[in-house]
C-alpha cells in the first residue's frame, strides 16, 4: 500500500518538475521565435542604404538625345548576366529587383560604357545637364518614340510606353522597339530611415535632458531628504502608479498638453519632437526615479557620516559623495531610458504624429523608429520585410543597452566587494 | 537522471506536437463556417464594396452586417487577415491582388483583371477622385496644386497613375511638355513650399508616386503626404477642419463625394482620377473560384453561414 502511494507521489513529483521545466523554456523559445522571425524577414532587406537614405523617394524624368546624335550603328555585347534582360540597341541590361522597400522595382544591372543612356538630358532642370544611369538604379516608366510612314508619305509619331509593373523583360522589349527616349523616369531610392534615426538621437537627447534632472532630483528627495513618514510613503506610491499608466493615456496627455503648449512656443502647427520629449520624459520618470533611487540606498551610511563628520554640509555631501558613488545606478537609468524612448511608439503617433521627415528638426514632426514601423506596417500595402529590418536595429540596440546595464552592474558590485 | 531526460523527453513532445498542430495542412472542411471581414465604416473601399454588391446600407452601418463580422482598418490588416484565414472571405484594391499571395474571386461570372475593368464587364468598382481647397492662404501653394492637377491629367501623369494600377479610362491629350509654359510657378524655386495631400489610404500611393515625380519638375517643393482615409478628403480641405492642423490643400476620396448632403464642395473644385477594381478575395486553400452579388450579400448578412452552402 506504501509502495503505491510512494510510486503515486514519484510520478506527480515527475509531472510537476516537467511542468517547471516546460513553463521556463517557452520564455526562450518565445525570444527564439521573435528572433528567428524578424531576422529571417529582415535579413535581406538590412543594408547600409536602408540606414543612409531618405525615406522620400524623387523620380527624375530623362529624355535621350534625339536619334540624330546619337551614333546607331554601335552594336553593344551581351553581358550575359543570369535573370536579366539585354537591349542590344541600347546597350542595357535590366532585371525585376526590389527598392529598399522591398517592393518591386526594375533596375539596371550592366550599362555598356558607349551607351546613349550615359547621356541622358534632365528634363527636370532649367539647364542642360546630363544625368548617367549606373548599375542598382531604378527605373519606373519609359516611354519611346519611333516613326513610321503613313500613305502619304508624312513621317508619323508613335509612342510606346513600358510601365515597371509589368516587368523588365516588357522593357527591353519596348526599348527595342524605340528610336529615341521621350520619358524615363529615374527613381532615387526611397524608403530609407535616416530620418526616423536622427528624430530617435533628438528624442533621447531631449527626453534625456527633461528627464534626468527630474527624476535624479526626485530621487535624491526621496532617499536623502524625505522624512519617514506616511506623506513619503504616499508619494513612493504614486511615483510607482505612473510606472503602470499606460503609455497610450501618456500619449494624450502630450496631445492635450505638450503639443498646444510647444505649438504656442514655437509655431507650429502640429506635433512635435520636443512635445513627444516632454511626454517620454513624463512617461520616464518613474523609471529613473526608482533606478537612482535603489542605487542611493546601497551607499553605506558610513559614507554619508564619514563626509559630514568632516565637516561638509549635508549639500556638499550628496553632490560630492553621494551622487558621485551613485552614478553607476544613474547610468543604468539612462540606458534603460534609451531602450524604452527607442522601443515607445503608442504614446508618440499621439505625441508627435506619424509624418516620416527626412531632415527633422526638434520643433518639426518626425518618427522613432518604433512609429516608423507601424507606419511601414499600418499602410495601404503593409511592407513587413522592411519592418523586420528596422526591428532588427531595434533589437541590436535594446539587447546591447541590456548588456551594458549588466556589465556596470557587474563592475560595480566588483568593487564594491573590492573595497569592502 | 531519469526523471530530468523525461522531462526533456515529455517538453520536446509537446513542442513537437504544437508545431506540427501549427504547421500540418488540413483538408478544407466545408462545414466550417464563413468568416466576413470589412473595412471600417470610413473607407472608401467599403462603400464602392457593399454599394457594389447591393448591400448600399452596409456602406457606413455595421447594422447590417451579420453578428460575427471582422473589422479592419486597413488594406494590409485585410491582407493578412485573409492569408492567416483559410476560412475568410474579403475585399480590397485590385492593384494589390498581385503582390498579396490570395486568391481573387471571380465576380458574376467575370474575372477580376485590369482588361475586364475597361471593356466595363467587371462589375465591381469605384472611382478616385480628388478635391482641392478654394481658398489657398498662400497663393505659390495655389499655383502649384493647379499645376499638380494639369500634371495629373498629362500623358505623363497618366502613365504614373497606371504605373501605382490606377485604371485610366480616357486618353490624356496633352504632354506636360506642352502645357509647362502656361504654369509660371514650376520656374521658381519651391523647396521651401510645402503642400498638404492626403484622403483616401487607397489613392496613396498613386499620390506619393506623382508627388515624387512632380515636384522635381516644380521647383522641388516639399509634398506632405498624410492620407488616413476618404472621409478626410472634403473635412480637411473646405470643410470643418481646413483650418486646423490636419487642414490639406488636395485631398483624395476612393469613393464618389455627397456633394448634396455632408460634403458640398464648391464647384471645379474636384474631378475624377481614375478607377479602380475592388476583387474578392480569399485564402489560396480555399475552393472557391467565383462568386455572384447575391451570394455576397447573404454571407456578410449571415443568410448563409457556413462554406458548404455556397461551394
Amino acid at each position: 500500500m506504501e509502495n503505491k502511494n510512494l510510486k503515486i507521489r514519484k510520478t506527480k513529483d515527475i509531472l510537476l518538475n516537467s511542468m517547471t521545466y516546460l513553463f521556463s523554456s517557452f520564455g526562450i523559445v518565445i525570444l527564439l521565435a521573435i528572433i528567428i522571425y524578424v531576422f529571417a524577414n529582415g535579413l535581406p532587406n538590412l543594408s547600409w542604404d536602408l540606414i543612409s537614405s531618405d525615406y522620400t523617394s524623387y523620380t527624375y524624368t530623362l529624355r535621350s538625345e534625339t536619334p540624330e546624335n546619337i551614333n546607331g550603328s554601335l552594336v553593344y555585347e551581351d553581358p550575359n548576366i543570369e535573370g536579366s534582360y539585354f537591349s542590344s540597341k541600347w546597350g542595357i541590361s535590366l532585371y525585376d529587383g526590389n527598392d529598399v522597400e522591398g517592393n518591386a522595382a526594375i533596375k539596371v544591372a550592366h550599362i555598356d560604357e558607349n551607351s546613349p543612356l550615359n547621356n541622358m538630358i534632365d528634363t527636370t532642370s532649367e539647364k542642360l545637364e546630363y544625368i548617367s544611369l549606373t548599375v542598382e538604379d531604378e527605373i519606373s516608366i519609359i516611354q519611346v518614340e519611333y516613326y513610321s510612314l503613313d500613305e502619304n508619305g508624312a513621317t508619323v509619331t508613335n509612342y510606346l510606353n513600358a510601365l515597371s509593373r509589368r516587368g523588365a523583360e516588357n522593357m527591353i522589349n519596348v526599348l527595342n522597339q524605340g528610336e529615341y527616349i521621350s520619358s524615363l523616369m529615374l527613381n532615387t531610392h526611397g524608403g530609407g530611415i535616416r530620418g526616423s534615426l536622427i528624430s530617435t538621437l533628438y528624442l533621447i537627447l531631449f527626453t534625456l535632458l527633461f528627464a534626468l534632472p527630474l527624476g535624479i532630483g526626485g530621487a535624491i528627495y526621496l532617499n536623502e531628504y524625505a522624512p519617514k513618514n506616511k506623506f513619503t510613503n504616499i508619494l513612493r506610491s504614486f511615483i510607482d502608479m505612473i510606472g503602470g499608466v499606460p503609455s497610450i493615456i501618456f500619449g494624450l496627455l502630450g496631445l492635450t498638453i505638450f503639443v498646444p503648449i510647444v505649438s504656442s512656443i514655437t509655431g507650429s502647427n502640429s506635433g512635435t519632437i520636443l512635445s513627444g520629449s516632454l511626454t517620454m520624459a513624463c512617461m520616464l520618470l518613474p523609471t529613473i526615479i526608482k533606478t537612482t533611487e535603489e542605487s542611493l540606498k546601497v551607499i553605506p551610511d558610513s559614507y554619508r557620516n564619514g563626509s559630514l563628520a568632516l565637516g561638509a554640509s549635508k549639500t556638499q555631501t550628496i553632490f560630492k559623495v553621494i551622487i558621485p558613488n551613485a552614478l553607476p545606478g544613474i547610468l543604468t537609468s539612462v540606458l534603460l531610458a534609451i531602450g524604452r524612448i527607442i522601443g515607445e511608439s503608442a504614446a508618440l503617433i499621439f505625441a508627435i504624429g506619424t509624418m516620416i521627415m527626412d531632415s527633422p528638426t526638434p520643433i518639426t514632426q518626425g518618427t522613432s523608429l518604433a512609429v516608423h514601423i507601424w507606419v511601414l506596417v499600418g499602410g495601404e500595402n503593409p511592407n513587413y520585410g522592411a519592418a523586420s529590418a528596422i526591428a532588427i536595429i531595434i533589437l541590436l540596440v535594446v539587447f546591447l543597452m541590456n548588456i551594458l546595464v549588466k556589465f556596470i552592474g557587474y563592475r560595480f558590485r566588483k568593487k564594491q566587494l573590492g573595497r569592502g | 537522471m531519469k526523471k530530468k531526460m523525461l522531462s526533456v523527453l515529455v517538453f520536446g513532445l509537446v513542442v513537437g506536437a504544437g508545431l506540427v498542430s501549427c504547421g500540418g495542412s488540413s483538408e478544407f472542411d466545408n462545414t466550417r463556417n464563413i468568416t466576413c471581414y470589412t473595412r471600417d465604416t470610413t473607407s472608401g473601399t467599403r462603400d464602392g464594396f457593399f454599394s457594389g454588391i447591393g448591400l448600399k446600407d452596409a456602406a457606413e452601418n455595421n447594422a447590417p452586417l451579420k453578428e460575427g463580422t471582422v473589422t479592419v482598418a486597413s488594406n494590409g490588416e485585410m491582407i493578412s487577415s485573409l492569408k492567416n484565414d483559410v476560412y475568410g472571405i474579403g475585399y480590397f484594391s485590385l492593384s494589390s491582388l498581385a503582390t498579396s499571395d490570395l486568391k481573387g474571386v471571380t465576380y458574376n461570372d467575370v474575372v477580376p483583371s485590369e482588361a475586364n475593368v475597361i471593356n466595363g464587364t467587371y462589375g465591381l468598382t469605384r472611382n478616385f477622385n480628388y478635391c482641392v481647397r478654394d481658398d489657398f492662404n498662400n497663393s505659390t501653394v495655389g499655383q502649384i496644386v493647379d499645376a499638380f492637377l494639369a500634371y495629373m491629367f498629362s500623358t505623363d501623369g497618366q502613365l504614373i497613375i497606371e504605373n501605382e494600377g490606377g485604371i485610366v479610362k480616357t486618353d490624356a491629350t496633352y504632354s506636360w511638355d506642352s502645357v509647362k509654359a502656361n504654369y509660371p510657378v514650376t520656374t521658381q524655386n519651391n523647396s521651401s513650399v510645402t503642400v498638404r495631400f492626403g484622403g483616401s489610404t487607397s489613392v496613396q500611393g498613386i499620390a506619393t508616386a506623382l508627388t515624387s515625380a512632380f515636384s522635381k519638375l516644380c521647383g522641388n517643393f516639399v509634398a506632405n503626404h498624410n492620407h488616413r482615409g476618404s472621409g478626410d478628403a472634403y473635412k480637411n480641405t473646405q470643410g470643418d477642419n481646413k483650418d486646423s492642423s490636419t487642414g490639406l490643400d488636395i485631398g483624395f476620396a476612393s469613393r464618389e463625394f455627397n456633394l448634396d448632403t455632408t460634403e458640398p464642395l464648391s464647384a471645379d473644385s474636384y474631378g475624377l482620377i481614375c478607377v479602380d477594381a475592388i476583387v474578392v478575395a480569399a485564402n489560396k486553400e480555399n475552393p472557391i473560384e467565383k462568386i455572384t452579388d447575391e451570394e455576397l450579400v447573404d454571407m456578410y448578412t449571415g443568410e448563409v453561414s457556413t462554406w458548404s452552402e455556397i461551394l
